[in-house]
């Protein structure tokens, strides 16, 4: 049998035949399914559990009609991903930010207001707990504040402390003020032979929200009309400094010692669950993790961040909030039926339902009773009292934070160094910090929008 | 047309791909950086011309300075040692040993482990309480130090780290050792060197060659350093005292969590400026040292 023989004119032509079809008919993007159904890309940063559970939810609506069907892409660095692929033109329907994203898109335009989508307004903040309205809500680039997308979950910080470690210590319950706390630390803290063996609590664990601590002394990061830092502001140092007394209390190089030696957070190595800190600042997701890794008689107790005894106020417990958020990027095809997907995921139930997958408190202003019934945490009161509460805080809203945050998580060093007072380390931040508000302010100038404090704005 | 033209289409039919996709990929993209390098461009938005803005911006941003130190002190280190480290250890394993090739193996399977499991592996090596490293130091008697939170022990970590993947260069030193001909040690010999001298004339000088090659890419390599501190570090952004935050990672940063495209690129462009006026640097200082045979 005679072979095929190829010529190059016609290998030639096969390759440029081959990139043709690959161009113009080649893998694309379906938006539609054979059924009819529009197809919604959602892109969302969970996996594992949490994926599988807003992935119940996804299955839920996709059974639920049959007009629309959502394809749920679990999807690493998405903050980045979206950011790439918005700017390049080809974003996803729908994307699953974190809360602090938001400034950033939403100023530059690259999300859409609720109030521009059919149907969005029926999707206001209004119905979440005070704590987590301001995650959606933003001054677009003309100083227009408006909704940018839904709070899909959410979840308040507290302090939870250890029973048995505090029973063999002598103590009646967690610490309700600042001083209480050092109070506690101290005595729950045990150092032999120039070592510490346990601690009450460690300001740097997890290490997660370095932003923190300000507040407890009535500090702030920011002014957020005149785009003022406040981090050298008195409630501030005040508060690093307290920081910095437990860190250095011990020896810094024991501290330091001790730390190393904690376990990862998602592991029976978790400082809390191993009983080597005593006391420690986490939301309602440690729940899971106290589940999952501690033994039947680990006994827990959640309270309210204690805060200086000066501004204690046991009715409006102060408290950091963070939640994560879902927004339609600009110019997707069916805008309809991404608020009807939106839409879904804000009914109560299910709203109740991937928050009790997700062990966080509900973003809703009132939880149903059965919600709170199945809640696995028992200390869920502490964590809804904050979201309710006027003195909670969110991450500053301003499309800088990335940076500030990176500033604040550098400061911790110095600060639990204790080479220099924490007013100096302070200081030095705050000047940096300014810096980076300030060319926000020269970036809004150059562009021609409204800039914080009228025209007469810093230059 | 003519044989010849036909046969220059087809060439360039052939090599097609590579040409689009180079300037498609690499030459289209580096001349949009360089012109996003003069504005200020956070992505979702266009870009709005700064003439050198950026660049200007560099001389005051402390933290410019101090990922470019990181890097140089890094790079200052890690490329000499490494260098040295990698020589002394193909030397061996080019001398006639039994197992010589698990020997080979086991200095080479490093390089295939990935840099974000090899950064699990070194932290819990390191760890302060529990980590092997102390343990062993412990054996002899040595208090062991909290390696990966006081500045200067994490920054002796990361070299150890960096060191601990010479395997490439390991093994192309090898294969330059080799090459060298058996009848220059014979004449050596002849004349008497010792293994010391022998090594200095005939050795160094005929693997210079490859000696330039691997100091080149170590320098690239290091001045590109990313993956690594950012597992080893992830919680803390750098470490103690931000001893691991490089340039490399603060230009990510700067790109995709700052949304700051433009000054993101001006950093791409000082960096190549630098990688390639090191690269000269080098070949020019090797022209008087290294041995090209003829």
């Amino acid at each position: 049998m005679r072979g095929i023989e190829v010529t190059r004119r016609g290998a030639i032509g096969a390759l440029a035949g081959g990139a043709l079809w690959f161009v113009l008919a080649g893998p694309g993007r379906e938006r539609k399914r054979r059924d009819g159904r529009v197809v919604l890309d959602y892109w969302e940063k969970w996996t594992g559990q949490e994926g599988a559970a807003m992935e119940a939810i996804v299955d839920a609506f996709n059974q639920s009609q049959s007009r629309v069907w959502v394809r749920y892409l679990a999807t690493a660095g998405v903050s980045e991903k979206a950011m790439i692929s918005i700017a390049g033109g080809a974003s996803p329907d729908l994307v699953g930010l974190y809360g602090h994203d938001v400034p950033q898109f939403a100023e530059s335009g690259a999300i859409t207001a609720l109030d521009e989508l059919p149907g969005g307004e029926s999707l206001s903040p209004e119905r979440y707990a005070g704590a987590f309205r301001g995650f959606v809500r933003h001054a677009d680039r003309d100083g227009r504040e408006r909704a940018w997308g839904v709070v899909s979950s959410g979840g308040t910080l507290a302090l939870y402390w250890n029973k048995a470690r505090f029973a063999e210590a002598g103590l009646p319950g967690p610490p309700r003020t600042a001083e209480e706390l050092d109070t506690a630390h101290d005595r729950l803290t045990e150092v032999r032979g120039g070592r510490i063996v346990r601690a009450g609590f460690v300001d740097r664990e997890p290490g997660w929200w370095s932003w923190v601590f300000g507040p407890i002394f009535g500090g702030r990061v920011w002014d957020p009309e005149s785009w003022r830092s406040e981090l050298s502001g008195e409630g501030s140092v005040r508060a690093y400094q307290w920081v910095q007394d437990r860190a250095t209390r011990h020896g810094v190089s024991p501290m330091k010692q001790f730390r190393s030696g904690f376990g990862n957070y998602d592991s029976p190595r978790n400082a809390f669950l191993a009983g080597e800190v005593a006391m420690v600042l986490q939301g309602p997701w440690l729940a899971n993790i106290i589940g999952a890794y501690a033994g039947e008689g680990f006994e827990y107790g959640v309270a309210p961040m204690p805060a200086s005894g000066s501004i204690r106020d046991d009715g409006a417990p102060v408290g950091a909030a963070e939640a994560d958020v879902v927004v339609v990027p600009r110019g997707v095809k069916d805008p309809g039926a991404c608020v009807e997907f939106l839409r879904f995921c804000q009914e109560r139930e299910n709203l109740e339902r991937l928050s009790l997958a997700h062990f966080k408190n509900s973003p809703l202003a009132e939880s149903s009773e059965g919600f709170r019934s199945l809640h696995p945490n028992r200390g869920l009161a502490a964590f809804d009292a904050v979201a309710k509460s006027p003195r909670s805080f969110t991450t500053p809203r301003t499309r800088a934070w990335p940076e500030i945050k990176r500033e604040m998580d550098a400061m911790m060093d110095p600060v639990c160094e204790g080479n220099e007072p924490a007013s100096a380390v302070l200081a030095r931040v705050d000047r940096r910090v300014q810096a980076v508000l300030d060319r926000q302010t020269a970036r809004r100038r150059r562009r021609g929008w409204p800039v914080p404090g009228g025209a007469g704005g810093p230059a | 047309m003519t044989r010849e033209g036909r046969e220059n289409l087809a060439g360039w039919v052939w090599v097609s791909p590579w040409v689009i996709g180079f300037g498609v990929f690499m030459l289209l993209p580096m001349a949009m950086s360089l012109y996003y390098s003069f504005t200020e461009y956070p992505m979702l938005e266009g870009p709005v011309w700064v003439g050198a803005e950026n660049y200007a911006r560099m001389l005051g941003d402390g933290t410019f300075w101090k990922t470019l130190w990181n890097t140089a002190w890094y790079g200052a280190v890690v490329i000499p040692l490494a260098t040295a480290l990698s020589l002394v250890i193909a030397g061996m394993l080019t001398s006639k040993v039994r197992a010589g090739g698990l020997f080979q193996a086991a200095v080479f399977i490093p390089t295939l482990v990935p840099l974000v499991a090899s950064a699990m592996i070194w932290m819990w090596l390191f760890n302060g309480r529990h980590g092997l490293v102390n343990r062993a130091l412990g054996l002899v008697g040595v208090d062991g130090p909290v390696w990966l939170e006081r500045a200067g022990w994490a920054a002796c970590a990361l070299v150890i780290i960096a060191l601990w993947g010479v395997g490439q260069q390991v093994m192309i030193y090898c294969a330059a050792l080799r090459e060298v001909p058996e009848s220059l040690y014979e004449a050596a010999d002849l004349d008497g060197m010792g293994p010391v001298r022998r090594f200095v004339s005939v050795t160094l000088p005929m693997i210079s060659p490859v000696i330039l090659f691997n100091v080149i890419t170590l320098t690239i390599g290091t001045l590109q350093v990313f993956a690594l501190p950012l597992a080893l570090f992830q919680n803390s952004k750098g470490g103690p005292g931000q001893v691991g935050y490089f340039y490399t990672m603060y230009m990510f940063d700067k790109a995709f969590a700052d949304g700051e495209m433009g000054y993101a690129s001006a950093l791409a462009w000082v960096q190549l400026v630098l990688v390639l006026g090191l690269t000269w640097l080098m070949f020019k200082v090797s022209g008087r040292v290294v041995h090209t045979r003829g």
